[in-house]
C-alpha cells in the first residue's frame, strides 16, 4: 500500500504486475499533468484550498512537491500572495499598480475561477482513483494475470 | 508556462475538459478492471464517450429543469 501511495501503480510494479501497472500509472499521471497544464502550480494549495488537498494527498509524494513548489513561486519576499494584505503592505500595492515585473509574475501564476478550479479537480480525481489503486494493493485478490 | 501558469485561455472552454477527464478516469478504471488487455482502448474510448454523454445529458436536463421548469413551477 505504500508503495502504491509513493508513486502511482507502484503497487502493481511490486507485484510484478507491469501491463496494469503502466496503465494505471499512465492513466493517474495523466489526470495529474493535464491538472498542472489547465490551472497550473497553483491547483495543488494545501495552505488555502485544505479540503481539495486530502484528495490531492492521495497521488502520493508529487502532490506535496507541487505543493512546495506552488509556495516558493507564489511568494513575494517570503510571503505568499494569497496571505498579503495590499492595505497594509502599500509599497506591494504600489509596485503591482506599477505593473513591477516580480509582482505580476507572481500574479500571472495565480489561477483564476474555471481554470482553478477545473486544474484542481483534475488533481483531486486523479488521487481519488489512485485511492482505489492503494485499496487494491492492500485488500483485493489480484484480478487476472496480468 | 505551461504547467507552471495557469493555462487562461480556457477560461470560456472549460466545458470541454469533461473529454479529457472522462478519458483520464477511463484510463485507470480500465487499468483496475479489466481482466486482460487485448481491448484496453476500444474500452477506455466507450468508458470516455458513455461518461461524457451522461455528464453532458445530466448538464443538458438540469439546464433544463432551471430554465424551463423551475420559472413556472
Amino acid at each position: 500500500m505504500l508503495l502504491a501511495w509513493l508513486w502511482p501503480g507502484g503497487g502493481y510494479f511490486a507485484e510484478r504486475r507491469y501491463a496494469r501497472g503502466i496503465r494505471a500509472m499512465s492513466g493517474v499521471l495523466f489526470l495529474y499533468l493535464f491538472g498542472l497544464l489547465i490551472g497550473g502550480l497553483d491547483a495543488v494549495d494545501r495552505k488555502h484550498d485544505g479540503i481539495w488537498f486530502y484528495a490531492q494527498a492521495l497521488n502520493g509524494p508529487i502532490a506535496f512537491v507541487t505543493d512546495f513548489a506552488r509556495s516558493r513561486v507564489s511568494s513575494i519576499n517570503g510571503q505568499e500572495i494569497q496571505d498579503i494584505s495590499w492595505e497594509r503592505s502599500p509599497s506591494l500595492g504600489e509596485r503591482w499598480l506599477a505593473e513591477d515585473p516580480e509582482v505580476m509574475a507572481v500574479v500571472q501564476r495565480q489561477g483564476l475561477s474555471h481554470v482553478n478550479e477545473v486544474g484542481t479537480l483534475f488533481i483531486a480525481l486523479g488521487g481519488l482513483m489512485n485511492l482505489v489503486l492503494i485499496l487494491e494493493a492492500g485488500f483485493a485478490s489480484p484480478r487476472g494475470k496480468l | 508556462m505551461p504547467f507552471i501558469e495557469p493555462w487562461h485561455a480556457l477560461q470560456d472552454l472549460w466545458w470541454m475538459m469533461l473529454i479529457p477527464f472522462s478519458f483520464g478516469t477511463g484510463m485507470v478504471y480500465k487499468a483496475w478492471r479489466l481482466p486482460d488487455f487485448k481491448r484496453y482502448w476500444p474500452e477506455v474510448g466507450l468508458f470516455t464517450m458513455q461518461v461524457t454523454l451522461g455528464i453532458a445529458g445530466l448538464g443538458l436536463v438540469l439546464g433544463l429543469i432551471i430554465d424551463l421548469v423551475l420559472p413556472h413551477a
